[in-house]
């Protein structure tokens, strides 16, 4: 069972994966991090985030590897994930949303849509 | 050169009545000649199958060369998509932490000259962003590659967003932004519809200086839709006015003056309008000014 206010942010250019952990903090969660797409699914399959926000480019494994293994696997599949990326281009977008991906932000975001989108993710998870 | 002496031969032989021998030599003299016209013709047909082989193998080698330059073309071209992309994602990643950042403070600071501040750094990495997609969109353009996803949509609503949006920029600026918007629809792509206004509505408040006016009007007739963006500013010179529509021009009186630019906005309202079936032109006003006019067709 997924933690409900746990939340894994993903990615390599740290300068961004702490403004990401510091709002959601702000806005009341628990937040992991992790710089490569393998430490993030260790973490994932210890902790049980109810939701990762996946950057696409990482080493080692990239954000699209990461939710493919989340989605195929029937104890983390329903983990709630959010793609961010750089890559502009509507295939990038397409690719990620027909993996599975909830929903799919393009660098660079607004932060708070951020953690709006977040909210509205775990609105609709069931309550554990 | 054979047939003298033998004539004068046969013509010897006739004469002392040797027929059997006149018959028999000009029987081979005949052979002779056949034999070697043969023989000619026979080196002809060979040389022109050795030319034809050779000509063949040119061809096949040509082809050869095409395959393997196409080939070239295609792996530039990859490569070409592969640094468009790489790029884009280089300078979008460090635009994240610049505007995250700048948003972070300017929720929490109080100081309302420092907002101030904050509020250009936010203004200027926004328009970074607009460049690097820009160049990014001018790119793809060039490999012809702009594909429509095509929907219905209320050009008046696009308008008068595009307005709202470049409204502070105008202020700043001391222009007067008016919009004058009837009801128009066309089948078109709205991000790419309000790309297209937003170029051109940035492009007249940028060219017209404070104390001009900035007006975009809108009107449909008879199927055919009428985009007029129209400005008070320093009018575009003859000479640069067939020019202006291509990718990194730029107008002698903008860098005169100093105007910020890449030269790719009105190319790619160019290729937008043009990709919706639609024509883009520009002409001076009269009193100075400049004004744009798009038609599109309307959606049925």
């Amino acid at each position: 069972v997924s933690e409900a206010r746990l939340i894994l942010c993903a990615d390599d250019d740290e300068d961004i994966l702490d403004l990401v952990a510091l709002r959601l903090e702000r806005a009341g969660y628990q937040v992991l991090k992790a710089t490569d797409g393998e430490a993030a699914l260790a973490l994932v399959r210890e902790r049980r985030p109810a939701l990762v926000v996946l950057d696409v480019m990482m080493p080692r494994r990239s954000g699209f590897d990461v939710l493919a293994t989340l989605r195929a696997d029937p104890e983390l599949r329903d983990t709630k994930v959010i793609m961010l990326s750089a890559r502009v281009q509507d295939v990038d977008v397409e690719r990620g949303l027909e993996a599975g991906a909830d929903a799919y932000l393009i660098k660079p975001f607004k932060f708070s849509d951020l953690v709006e989108c977040v909210g509205e993710l775990l609105l609709d998870q069931p309550t554990t | 050169v054979l047939t003298a002496p033998i004539v004068l031969l046969i013509e010897h032989l006739l004469h002392r009545g040797l027929h059997v021998y006149v018959i028999s030599i000009a029987g081979a003299s005949i052979g002779l000649v056949v034999l070697l016209r043969l023989a000619g013709l026979l080196s002809a047909i060979e040389r022109a199958r050795g030319s034809e082989r050779l000509a063949r193998r040119e061809a096949e080698q040509a082809q050869r060369l095409l395959a393997f330059q196409n080939e070239h073309l295609r792996e530039l071209d990859l490569l070409k998509d592969e640094f468009v992309s790489s790029v884009s994602h280089e300078l979008r990643t460090p635009l994240t932490s610049i505007s995250g950042y700048a948003e972070l403070l300017l929720e929490e600071e109080s100081s309302e000259t420092k907002q101030g501040y904050l509020r250009i750094i936010e203004r200027n990495s926004a328009r970074l962003l607009g460049l690097v997609s820009d160049l990014l969109f001018a790119a793809r353009l060039q490999d012809g590659r702009l594909v429509l996803d095509l929907a219905p949509v209320e050009l008046r609503v696009l308008v008068e967003q595009a307005v709202e949006e470049a409204r502070p920029r105008a202020e700043r600026a001391g222009v007067v932004l008016e919009v004058n918007a009837g009801d128009a629809s066309v089948l078109g792509e709205p991000d790419r519809l309000a790309q297209l206004l937003d170029n051109l509505v940035s492009n007249a408040i940028k060219f017209t200086p404070a104390g001009g006016r900035v007006v975009v009007g809108l009107e449909s007739q008879e199927g055919q839709i009428r985009l007029e963006v129209s400005d008070t500013g320093i009018g575009v010179p003859p000479e640069d006015r067939e020019r202006l529509f291509e990718r990194f021009f730029r107008s002698q009186s903008a860098l005169e003056r100093e105007i910020q630019g890449t030269g790719l906005g009105l190319y790619i309202s160019k290729a937008i309008v043009e990709a919706h079936g639609g024509r883009i032109g520009v002409s001076n006003v009269a009193g100075g000014g400049t004004v744009f006019v798009v038609e599109l067709p309307g959606a049925a």
